[in-house]
């Protein structure tokens, strides 16, 4: 069988993977939901591939297997249909590869990824650890197959890695950020359920964070100045170029701009209070007469 | 059956409801929630997208669908997800969600489910910083007046019935299992998102979005007084009908026609557009209120920086 050893080599090519979010959380919820405790959990994912070589996945689906000593059964009508299913839904995702939880590639994982290679080109396979059985940190490592050649001669498939990071978009960044403020209720103390964040709220928060890191930056101004730090070229110009962004307006056309903001904002509160009042008259003017 | 208090949702649903919204822009999007329901809370846990709505809603089209969802129910069984409905999600466009047949639908899982609520998503505030999904349900007296489709003015002023107790909000509480929360508090840590959208939030050009609010509202103010207008003018053809049905039943029998009978055979006109249209401007009025009230918040905190920093 080609490739019973393992090995793996730096890649040469310039694929890369980004992974959406979304799909971790997903792979996690899987792996959470298996029914047998020492198993393993697999399925497919979907994205689109760039014509530089990055992969981009962007959703997911479990599939069902069994995996018996050295046998893999794979509900290849389960994987069809929720192709199909996602391919309705949006066409303009297509396979791109498969994932499957554990510490590392296992033996029996060549089975699988020749079944994928007959769906996709170049499927990636995604092994992440979700388990912790490797580090404390949850790993996420990509891998696609690679003709190995010893001596100009070809030997065998080979799982060769692929560096694999994290991108989101803007509205899945906002939206895990606002997951995490919910949850996390300070230094190590994350809520396993909380309220979700008011706007309010979260105004509050982004300004707290605005203030530490003012205060950061101006530790490390003074630090340089009194001499504890060394200059760091880069940093002064980026801390220069920030504060030369906030706009230096004279008070009087500060309060010029402010006043007709509040103004502004004053106008459509009262506009809409004023409709409110309406629409409540008119409800009580309905109540009184009747056909 | 009483409501509950709130309903925990999973930080996976609200993360594939975003996705699925996005993917679909400008179109809205639609889809369903699965979950479970208990005797005092009720978990969303997942949820899929539907099928995207055509145009011409056809027999076949409404077939597809609906084998859609049950093979896409039996694959997620298979999988260990749950696979009960408990609701539906809808992506919406400046908080105008209020219609007919966005009531129909929630009366339809109300009935099935009564603790089912939709899940709305709004992707234009949330490209402003924060995410805006709320939940709602039809209220118990809502549901009773659908049923009997009574909406006629007396019916109304019998429950004394307003505008606003059409819908009512409840307060999501995110819920994750523990080796997602493992992982989002690895990636806060790490700062592994370079999460810029804190920012965001703190924008002060609030006037580009305050205008459309603004043109929204004075649209459905527009709405509500062609619904009152229309609804005026069916009450003078109903008060007409009855006076010509009053003179042909005097001619046949010779009586006078109970005030009864003369309701059965020509009834009263509906007023639930001109209800849904005033919960729509009352919608828009909150939200502009609560949006001005954040633009306060921001304008009068850099007006005290600057101040101090004069």
């Amino acid at each position: 069988m080609p490739g019973s050893e393992m090995m793996f080599v730096p890649s040469d090519n310039a694929i890369s993977v980004k992974v959406h979010p979304t799909v971790l959380f997903g792979i996690m919820d899987h792996f959470s939901r298996r029914s047998d405790l020492r198993e393993r959990v697999i399925g497919a994912v979907l994205g689109s591939v760039a014509l530089d070589g990055v992969v981009e996945i962007k959703n997911y689906f479990p599939i069902p297997h069994t995996d018996r000593d050295q046998q893999i059964d794979v509900d290849v009508e389960h994987f069809q249909t929720m192709l199909d299913m996602h391919r309705q839904v949006n066409n303009k995702e297509v396979i791109v590869g498969w994932y499957g939880t554990g510490r590392d590639v296992a033996v029996n994982d060549f089975h699988l990824h020749s079944f994928f290679s007959s769906k996709c080109a170049k499927p990636v396979f995604l092994v992440v650890d979700a388990a912790l059985q490797g580090s404390s940190s949850i790993q996420l490592r990509g891998f696609v197959a690679r003709q190995q050649s010893i001596g100009g001669q070809p030997w065998g498939l080979g799982f060769a890695q692929v560096p694999c990071e994290i991108k989101a978009f803007e509205a899945e960044r906002v939206a895990i950020d606002f997951i995490t403020k919910s949850i996390i209720k300070g230094p190590r103390r994350v809520a396993p359920s909380a309220p979700m964040l008011q706007e309010g709220a979260a105004i509050r928060s982004s300004i707290n964070k605005l203030v530490s890191l003012l205060d950061t930056s101006l530790d490390v101004v003074s630090q340089v100045q009194s001499g504890e730090r060394a200059a760091d070229a880069d940093l002064g110009r980026g801390i220069s170029r920030a504060v030369g962004a906030v706009p230096s307006l004279s008070p009087e056309e500060f309060k010029e701009m402010f006043d007709g903001a509040v103004q502004d904002v004053l106008m459509v509160t009262y506009l809409t209070s004023l409709t409110k009042t309406q629409l409540a008259l008119s409800q009580k003017l309905n109540t009184i007469s009747s056909l | 059956m009483e409501g509950t208090d709130h309903i925990l949702v999973d930080g996976l649903v609200l993360l594939k409801i975003v996705k699925h919204c996005k993917d679909m822009l400008p179109e809205c999007s639609y889809g369903q929630l699965l979950g479970l329901d208990f005797d005092d809370r009720t978990e969303i846990t997942h949820c899929f997208p539907d099928l995207p709505p055509n145009v011409e809603e056809s027999q076949e089209m409404i077939e597809a669908g609906d084998n859609y969802r049950l093979d896409m129910l039996r694959c997620l069984r298979e999988v260990n997800v749950d696979h009960n409905i408990v609701g539906w999600y809808a992506s919406i466009y400046m908080s105008s969600f209020v219609d007919e047949n966005t009531i129909t639908a929630q009366f339809r899982y109300q009935s099935e489910v009564p603790r089912s609520v939709m899940l709305v998503y709004d992707p234009m505030r949330t490209s402003l910083g924060t995410l805006h999904v709320r939940a709602f349900r039809l209220t118990p007296v809502f549901m009773e007046l659908f049923k009997a489709h009574h909406f006629t003015q007396d019916d109304l002023i019998n429950e004394n019935f307003s505008e606003e107790q059409i819908f009512e909000e409840v307060p999501i509480v995110i819920h994750n299992p523990a080796i997602i929360q493992a992982m989002l508090y690895s990636w806060h840590v790490d700062s592994t998102l370079k999460l810029k959208g804190d920012f965001t939030r703190l924008d002060l050009s609030s006037s580009a979005y305050l205008e459309k609010c603004v043109q929204s509202l004075t649209e459905s103010v527009e709405d509500l007084c062609q619904e009152n207008s229309a609804f005026e003018i069916k009450k003078r053809q109903t008060a007409r009908q009855r006076q010509i049905v009053e003179q042909e039943q005097l001619k046949k029998l010779g009586e006078d026609v109970s005030e009864e009978t003369l309701r059965k055979l020509v009834p009263d006109p509906s007023k639930l557009q001109v209800l849904l249209a005033a919960n729509q401007v009352q919608s828009y009025c909150d939200s502009i209120t609560k949006f001005a009230g954040h633009s306060f918040d921001k304008l009068f905190a850099m007006g005290s920086l600057h101040s101090s920093k004069v």
